[in-house]
Formats: C-alpha cells, structure tokens, sequence
C-alpha cells in the first residue's frame, strides 16, 4: 500500500498549501531575506494555480485533438504519404523553443494566457503525435487483417480494435506533453500570462528565496501527482 | 446442383507481377476444397479475393451465385467465415467477446449473441469459462479453437481457412483435422482451405487445388490427382513412391469390407479393426499380424464382414 499512500499525502499536502498557504510557514520563513514577506501576497496561490493548470489542461487538449487525428491519418494507407510532412511540421513545434514561440505570437496575440497556450501546444504536439504513431504502429497486422476479414469497416477496425490497442502509448504521449507543459507554462509569466511563474519571478526579482520555492515547489509536486495519475491510467489500459 | 463458390479466370498483378494467374475452379455446396503449394505460389491472395479482403485485376467470384464485386466488402465478409494464419484474436477483449464480434455487428439481441457464444464454445470443445478469459491465458490450440468458433459465430455457409492448423502440435493437429469434419458435417459449410501440408489436404479435402507459381496446375478429387496427375509438378508433389499408400487411406475399411461367411473357420479369432479406420491403417495392421484378412467391426447390428489383403491390394493398384 506504499504508494498509495504517498499518493494521499502528495494530494493533501497540495490541496492544504492551496488552501492554506500559511501550513508552509515553517519550513520557508528561514529562506525569506529579513523584512521581506514570506508568503506571496499579490495574488491567492490557488487562482494562480487554477490558471497554470487551466493553461496546461487547454494546451494539451488541444495538442491531442490535432495529434492525435494526424496520426491515424498518416497511418491509414491513402494518408501514408503525409507522414514525413506530418513529422516535420510536429518536430517543427518542439525544435523552436517556447520562449521565441513567444517572442513570435505576442506581436500577433498580444499578451497573456493566449501566447502561452500556443507555446504550449506546439511544444505538446511531438509526443502524442510520436505516442499515438507508434501505439498505432504497434497493433499487430494479424488483428488489423482479422478485423478487416470478420466484415468491420476501416472506422470499425480503428475505433474497436486500433484505438483501444493503442491507447497505452497515446496516453503515455499525453503525459510526457502534459508534465512538459506544467514545467514550461512557467515561463508564460513573462507575457503576463497567470500562473505560478508569476511567484518564481517575483521571487527572483526580489531575491525572495521562500517565493521561488512555494512557486517552484508547487509546480513540482502538481508535475509528479500528474504523471502519477496519468500512469495509473496508462496501466489500467494497457491491461490484460 | 450449383456450386457454393465459382472462382472464374481469377488473376492478380501486383506492379508487373502476376501472383495469381488465370485461376478457375469451382467448389460444391458442403465440400471442402483444400488449397496446396508452395510458399509464395499465390494460395492465400486467391484465399483472400473469395471475400475481396484483395480485390481481383481481372476475372470474377461467385459466392452463393452472387458476383462478390455487387456488395460492400464488409457485408460480404459478414456472411464469410474467415481464419487467418495468424489467427488475430483481439487480444484487448475477452474470447466471449471476441466470439461475438461479427453477430454483433450484425445487431443480434444481446440473449441470442450469449447463447450462440455458448453453443460455439460447446462445439468446440472449449469450457464456458473460458468466455471470461482473454486470449493471452490461452494456449496456442486453445486460441485457434477461438480464432474458429470466431469465425463460425454468424453461422457463415462459407468458411475460408488460411494455414488454421499451422501452429498445432502432431495430435491437437489431428484433433482439430476430425474437428472440422464433424462440423461440416453438422452445418454444411462449405470450406476452403489453405495448407502447406499434403497429407493434411488429403485427410480434409473432398477436392484439392494444386497452385504453383500463381497458376492453378490441377483441382480435382484427391484420388485423381494420386492416379492422374497431370503435371509433373502434381506429381512429384503426391510423392510418387507413397502414392499407393495414400490412396488407401482415402478409403475407409468399412468401403472395401466383404460379408464374412460366419461358417468360416476362425472368424472369431481374428484381428480386427474398426469400419471407420482407414484401408491404409488396416494394410497396417494386416502386416504387423501376418494374416491375410480382418473381421470389421461395426455398424453395430450388421452381418459379420471382413476386409482382405486382396481387396486392399486392388485398391491400391494402378488402373
Ligand atoms: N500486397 C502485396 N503486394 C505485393 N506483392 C504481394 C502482396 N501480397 C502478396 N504478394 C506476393 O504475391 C505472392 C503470393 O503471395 P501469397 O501470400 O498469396 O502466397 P502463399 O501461397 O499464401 O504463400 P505462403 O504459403 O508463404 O503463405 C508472393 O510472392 C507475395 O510476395
Ligand atoms: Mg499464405
């Protein structure tokens, strides 16, 4: 029952530094530079939360509803020719940095939650799309031809056979994007996009300690709870 | 009557190859045409343009007296059991519902898909239970089984077989060979069916088709095809030495068994065998006993009959 219980305190220990930050006046008081508040003050941790997560949850949808598709396109016969575009275009969103993706979209967007969020899908797309391809990939010809020549039309045979066997490694591509983009939504603080950047950074501005670490601190455990959840899942599909 | 399947000048090119040439044979209501030859020679794409899982370049299918090309691939294949070589249980879902895919797909009620479930593993000889399980608890000859009763599940009058039996051992092989039988036996399908193995297509086949190279070389009865090859290919494939001995097993005991004169001196004495072995078993035993004759035992309730070396003998003989 190990991990089921780090799983709890990991969420209670979230939950209750949302709800009430003071819990971590002990243990970050000792980091604030004397006279300086320890506990960030310009805005509650939990709206910040709600919006770095909202920021995360709406990129990474939005990567799996374009990823996702492009890869069973190119994966059908008459798409298999767009397959080297498709990768080219998906590489193309992860090999610009999200920080010029931003220097980019805020002249076009202006500032904010938008330039963030596109930040944040392009640089979501390449492992779900690489996820999805080879979860695809690996659906064994036998059941594919065996589908097809029980009388299941192409859609049949994707969504009863092809999409369920895959499942694993496109959730395993959603997760790996999805903890990406916790990390990275950060930085969407420099465009005055909320969320918990906006601690790091005061904290860094000010030469505040404890500030970087309950922005930081946040960030990460809200990462691993994440990756946890979407692991359960992952194996719950992956069975038998 | 009218043949089940009419395979009519048949070919298919991939690119500038033709992989199946200008095949035309026919095979009857009920029967089971077995398909021999070489790897490569074509056996599986002819298999696979029957239910236009491959679309043929030239030439035309009936199935049931319908050309295959006026109905969508899928409905088509709804009415068509098909087994391939490798099987492809859906390993994500359970044997039962893997069983049930094509009946529900045809919209059965939910209590008739249950019972047709059931019925097929009865049939099969595979325990109820086994509906709960999914294909990786399963052993090879178990998930075979599943792959056929799969294939049975809409009661299709057709079956295609690719190579079902490939990866059985000797004698779960022989099992699922007595197997098919009886089912067709029971349900009058017609079946065709892909092997690399001879013996196996005599054992099954009421006629075998011999390809090679794309071609169909000869597609007859197995007997005429041991007496009458008639390309050089057929016969070296029929094994010319063994040819007599497998005539005699295409004939069973009960065939070539004479009415015994009960009066006769030792009748009782005798070995004996069964009229349902063949005449290739019974030479075998006639052997290994020295004796020149058998008492045949069933049908229960008939005369007394014996099988004798000179019957068999003119069995086998050239004509
Ligand atoms: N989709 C395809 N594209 C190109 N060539 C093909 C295709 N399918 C089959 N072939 C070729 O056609 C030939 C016959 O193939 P087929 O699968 O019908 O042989 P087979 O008699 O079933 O062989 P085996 O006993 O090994 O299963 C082979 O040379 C094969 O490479
Ligand atoms: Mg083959």
């Amino acid at each position: 029952m190990g991990p089921a219980i780090l799983r709890l305190v990991g969420w209670a220990a979230l939950i209750a530094v949302l709800v009430a930050p003071q819990v971590l006046l002990p243990f970050i008081a000792p980091l604030a530079p004397a006279g300086a508040p320890v506990l960030y003050d310009r805005a509650s941790l939990a709206a910040l939360f709600a919006a770095h997560a909202a920021m995360v949850a709406g990129a990474t949808v939005a990567a799996v509803l374009v990823a996702v598709p492009l890869a069973i396109v190119v994966t059908r016969p008459s798409g298999a020719a767009y397959q080297p575009l498709a990768r080219l275009l998906v590489n193309l969103g992860q090999t610009v940095p999200p920080v010029a993706v931003l220097a980019i979209t805020v002249p076009l967007v202006g500032f904010g939650v938008w330039p963030t969020c596109i930040a944040l899908f392009a640089y979501g797309l390449l492992p779900v799309f690489e996820g999805a391809l080879a979860g695809l990939r690996l659906v064994p010809e036998d059941v594919r031809d065996s589908a097809q020549g029980m009388g299941l039309t192409p859609g049949q045979v994707l969504v009863s056979a092809e999409l369920p066997l895959a499942l694993p490694q496109i959730l395993s591509g959603i997760r790996v994007s999805a903890i990406v983009a916790m990390g990275t939504a950060t930085i969407g603080s420099t465009v005055a996009a909320p969320g918990l950047g906006e601690v790091i950074i005061a904290g860094l501005l000010s030469d505040n300690a404890a500030f970087v670490a309950q922005g930081g601190g946040i960030v990460a455990l809200a990462a691993v709870l994440m990756a946890d959840a979407l692991a359960v899942l992952e194996r719950r599909a992956a069975r038998p | 009557m009218d043949p089940m399947i009419v395979v009519d000048a048949v070919s298919r090119r991939y690119g500038d190859r033709t992989v199946v040439d200008g095949v035309s044979f026919a095979v009857p209501r009920g029967a089971i045409t077995a398909v021999v030859g070489k790897s490569g020679s074509g056996k599986s794409t002819l298999l696979r343009m029957i239910n236009r899982l491959v679309e043929p370049s030239a030439g035309r299918v009936l199935v049931g007296g319908r050309d295959v090309a006026e109905e969508p691939g899928p409905m088509l294949r709804r009415r068509i059991g098909y087994v391939i070589q490798g099987i492809g249980l859906f390993p994500h879902r359970t044997v039962f519902d893997n069983v049930a895919t094509v009946p529900r797909l045809l919209g059965w009620p939910r209590q008739r898909v249950a019972d047709r479930v059931g019925e097929l593993l009865d049939l099969l000889g595979l325990p109820r239970s086994f509906g709960e399980r999914y294909p990786s608890a399963l052993s090879g000859g178990e998930q075979q089984r599943v792959g056929i009763a799969r294939a049975l599940a809409a009661d299709p009058p057709v079956l295609l077989m690719d190579e079902p039996f490939g990866a059985l051992d000797p004698l779960i092989r022989r099992k699922a060979q007595q197997d098919l039988l009886a089912l067709r036996a029971r349900l009058g399908t017609t079946v065709v069916i892909v092997t690399h193995d001879l013996d196996e297509a005599l054992r099954l086949g009421d006629r075998i088709a011999v390809m090679e190279e794309g071609r169909l070389l000869q597609e007859g009865p197995p007997e005429e095809l041991l007496r009458r090859p008639a390309h050089p290919a057929v016969a070296a494939l029929m094994e010319g030495a063994r040819r007599a001995l497998r005539l005699l097993a295409l004939v069973s005991v009960g065939d070539a068994a004479e009415p015994a004169d009960p009066a006769a001196v030792g009748l009782a004495g005798r070995p004996r065998i069964d009229a349902e072995a063949s005449l290739e078993e019974a030479l075998s035993v006639l052997l290994w006993a020295g004796a020149d004759s058998l008492a045949v035992d069933g049908p229960p309730g008939g005369p007394p009959r014996e099988v004798t070396l000179r019957a068999i003998l003119a069995r086998a003989r050239q004509e």
